[in-house]
């Protein structure tokens, strides 16, 4: 007993005498005069054998740099070359290192080193050093959008840095009154974040509430967009992305023209826009290219397809079970014919059969490469032809199954677990009350809706509150010579397109 | 935190509901009893009746903007007597949720759920009202919007087809429109339809706009009056008098009348109960939030949300007990009286005694 004591207090004491965190903001010290001294003060903060540091012979000059930071080639090409004369003439550094700049703080050196940064030390600048950027910039290369495709459309869409992302965007929205506001958040991570927006379009508080949102952020670490989001907006307790996301500078731009705020992070080759509205969820990428009637005609069949997936399995489920006699005789004796012999109650067998599918559209979409392509052969064999001839479902479940997973994911990605998640409480009220729970559970699907907001405005809006207007637009876009106003559902502030009398 | 606004429509679709409620069930059957096929003029008094009350409802409301009845009642009723004229306010608007259940409920299980238990479905539906509520007015004020696009496809799609199977020879002789038959307990009818203008003296402070109220309330009532004559008159014209008299839902009935054969359902008249059920909801909101505010007035302390979730779980345990067509029609009569006193009386008489006061300002 005492000998276990005394091995959990020795783990114990183990885990107190771990290093101690290091911050770089705490160190605000200035740096010592001698270069020996200033590795010395790095060294003791960063116990990384990433840092590598050289002093000359001579002693007076050195450099110091994290190695998987530094671009190598640039390294080699652009600061190498020049160290000797910097060696002698240590005040022509803005010469020979022009996009370099001084630091004097153990903090600013420790921050500089973690940006990529060599740091270059002498003698002779006495408490300071120059810091030269070199970054290396280990990203992939622009490539074709994954979720949002666009088959006549651009082909470009975000990666995982800020800067190539802001640089695609600027592209195309080379406005003066686009402004782009950097932030650091995560006291580990430093993780570059921006906020984007059009200073004369969005609106001014929300611009300031989203600033206040991302300033009282004091968290140690944030890498993904999810996480940055759940600040801002609050926590996410609904299925219905309560913001948008886009991979498409193209579209990007599109949205903060109608007065949407656009924020990224580095690292995640998305945007995310607030204020956000359910409509904005079925508007798909390839409509915006044909013209008036095609995205009209995409749009309705993106909302049909939601609906479908939502209300497929319940609407079967009612109609074989509690709400039978609605039915015509013969498609009844037909559907009674079908579920001959399955061993146990419509309720369950939909049930099993959603769930199944779920597994399915997780294993397709999340395990890699063959494996998941086989996976859904495999699943589509067991599904399609085992289970009927098994008797195990009927013919008419899996028709149902296979519309509703498929119809999930016509409407958009985004929105599919909504769809997929919502459609069980469904299911569940269709077996016990019919079309009766359905009403009840889609009255409450519509209260939820009507009860969200984002960013002060509504999110069903323009359903509710109505504005004709943007319905109109929203489904039949307006001639585009003729459109002089924008959308009101962002509340846009200057919301004039182009010149002309918006009441004719 | 902003106080909540309801826009124009948004009021619309609430009066509208509110004033149909469940009109459409029993009445057809009350009236076709009573006053055979002359029951129309019942309903259009009714409808007079309820315009002339809209009336003093948005001229008293405008005069204390920003205030309730359970507040500006005080003005002319005394702390005392306001306070028990909120307290029965309060009462009334409970009891008209819990009749509106029990009515569709006669109406449900008659017609689609006829085994199921009636707690079951007090366990489906409140825990959704309840959840309208806690969101609060401006969510569930969409929730009416968005509802009522829903509504006005079902008023066209489930009347206008009746229609076609309509002998409008059916309402003749028109005689003298049965006016004999209006005195006593018929009478009572006038103030127990069309009641949607009560919840105008709750909900003004919260309009965003008061251009146009009445003409935009009036229009409210008056697609309510369409669709309640609509469920009187379509009846009687499918079958004539003497057989819808014999229904005891004679709207429901004259709905199974309907075929249609452009989907796999034989008929649409599955969709009424459905409709109900909307409606059900939605006065079990309003009546809900508007008894919340009166208790709240009466006791400041109390926090809304608290008072509408004990509220309705009393509402939940009183509905446990389901009641025959028998209490019903009891309880229709009763709160018809109550009503004509509450919302008919005593508003006629402040209005009339705020015109005194403003003709003798001293």
């Amino acid at each position: 007993m005492n000998r276990q004591t005394h091995k959990q207090n020795e783990r114990f004491k183990q885990s107190e005498a771990s290093a101690p965190t290091v911050n770089t903001d705490h160190y605000n010290i200035p740096l010592s005069s001698d270069i020996q001294q200033q590795i010395q003060q790095i060294q003791e903060l960063l116990q990384t054998d990433e840092l590598q540091w050289a002093i000359e012979e001579d002693g007076i000059s050195g450099c110091m740099y994290m190695d998987t930071f530094i671009d190598d080639q640039a390294f080699q090409q652009d600061i190498v070359p020049r160290l000797g004369r910097w060696e002698h003439h240590s005040n022509e550094w803005e010469k020979l290192f022009p996009s370099g700049s001084a630091v004097s703080k153990v903090s600013d050196m420790l921050q500089r080193l973690l940006h990529g940064d060599v740091i270059l030390l002498h003698e002779a600048l006495g408490g300071s050093a120059i810091a030269v950027p070199v970054p290396f910039q280990k990203g992939r290369a622009i490539e074709p959008p994954k979720v949002e495709r666009v088959i006549l459309g651009p082909q470009e869409a975000y990666v995982e840095d800020l800067r190539v992302n802001l640089g695609l965007l600027r592209k195309r929205l080379r406005d003066p009154n686009m402004v782009v506001r950097y932030y650091e958040i995560g006291q580990r991570t430093k993780t570059a974040t921006c906020l984007v927006y059009i200073n004369d379009i969005a609106r001014e508080e929300w611009v300031q509430e989203i600033q206040n949102k991302i300033a009282q952020i004091d968290i140690d670490s944030i890498l993904i967009l999810k996480d940055l989001m759940e600040f801002i907006n609050g926590r996410n307790l609904t299925p219905f992305p309560m913001y948008e996301k886009s991979e498409l500078p193209s579209r990007s731009a599109l949205y903060l023209q109608k007065g949407r705020i656009g924020i990224m992070i580095d690292g995640t080759p998305f945007m995310a826009f607030l204020p956000t509205n359910l409509l904005t969820s079925f508007i798909g990428g390839e409509a915006v290219i044909h013209g008036t009637i095609i995205p009209l005609f995409v749009r309705i069949i993106r909302i049909i397809a939601f609906i479908i997936a939502l209300y497929a399995p319940a609407v079967y489920l009612a109609l074989v079970t509690v709400d039978s006699s609605v039915l015509p005789t013969a498609f009844a004796i037909s559907i009674a014919q079908d579920q001959r012999g399955i061993p146990y109650l419509s309720l369950f067998e939909t049930l099993m059969m959603m769930l199944v599918m779920d597994l399915l559209n997780e294993g397709m979409t999340y395990v890699p490469g063959n494996v998941g392509s086989a996976l859904n052969v495999v699943g589509s064999l067991i599904i399609g032809q085992a289970a009927a001839q098994a008797g195990l479902t009927s013919k008419f479940m899996i028709i149902i199954a296979s519309i509703s997973a498929v119809g999930a994911y016509i409407a958009s990605y985004q929105i599919s677990y909504a769809a997929r998640l919502w459609k069980y409480p469904l299911i569940l009220a269709a077996g016990f009350f019919g079309f009766y729970g359905i009403t009840v559970v889609s009255v409450l699907l519509l209260g939820h809706l009507a009860g969200r907001k984002s960013l002060g405005v509504p999110y069903m809006k323009p359903l509710s509150p109505l504005v004709f207007r943007d319905i109109r637009g929203t489904f039949f876009p307006p001639d585009l010579r003729k459109v002089i106003l924008r959308e009101e559902t962002f509340k846009p502030g200057n919301k004039t397109r182009q010149k002309g009398d918006p009441n004719s | 935190m902003s106080y909540p606004r309801i826009s124009a429509t948004e009021w619309f679709v609430i009066l509208t509901v509110s004033s149909i409620a469940m009109g459409p069930i029993r009445f057809p059957a009350y009236l076709a009893k009573q006053m055979d096929q002359h029951g129309w003029v019942l309903l259009l008094a009714a409808l007079s009746i309820s315009l002339w009350n809209t009336y003093i409802a948005v001229a008293l409301s405008r005069k204390h903007s920003g205030e309730s009845i359970t507040e500006w009642s005080r003005h002319y009723l005394g702390k005392p007597l306001a306070a028990v004229y909120t307290l029965c306010i309060a009462i009334y608007f409970f009891v008209w949720g819990m009749l509106t259940f029990a009515e569709h409920w006669l109406l449900t299980s008659y017609s689609t759920l006829k085994e199921t238990p009636v707690y079951l479905i007090v366990l489906l539906m409140l825990p959704v009202v309840l959840y309208m509520l806690l969101q609060g007015l401006e969510a569930w004020a969409r929730l009416f919007l968005l509802l009522g696009y829903v509504l006005v496809i079902w008023l066209i799609v489930i009347n206008l087809p009746q229609l076609v199977n309509s002998d409008f020879s059916n309402l003749l002789p028109l005689g003298n429109f049965g006016i004999d038959k209006m005195a006593g307990m018929n009478a009572l009818t006038i103030f127990y339809l069309f009641k949607g203008f009560a919840v105008l003296y709750f909900l003004y402070p919260y309009l965003k706009t008061e251009k146009r109220l009445f003409g935009l309330s009036a229009l409210a009532t008056g697609v309510a009056g369409m669709e309640l004559l609509f469920a009187f008159l379509l009846p009687l014209t499918v079958f004539g008098a003497k057989t819808a008299k014999t229904f005891t839902f004679p709207y429901q009935e004259s709905m199974e009348t309907v075929p249609f054969y452009l989907l796999p359902f034989e008929k649409l008249s599955f969709i009424a109960p459905l409709f109900f059920v909307l409606v059900t909801i939605m006065i079990l909101i309003v009546s809900i939030s508007c008894c919340t505010q009166a208790i709240c007035s009466l006791f400041p302390r109390l926090r809304e949300k608290t008072v509408s979730t004990l509220i309705t779980i009393m509402m939940g345990l009183t509905l446990l007990q389901s009641l025959s067509v028998h209490d019903v029609d009891f309880l229709v009569l009763s709160t018809a009286i109550v009503f004509g006193i509450l919302f008919f009386l005593v508003p006629n008489y402040m209005w009339m005694v705020s015109l005194f006061k403003k003709e003798n300002p001293a």
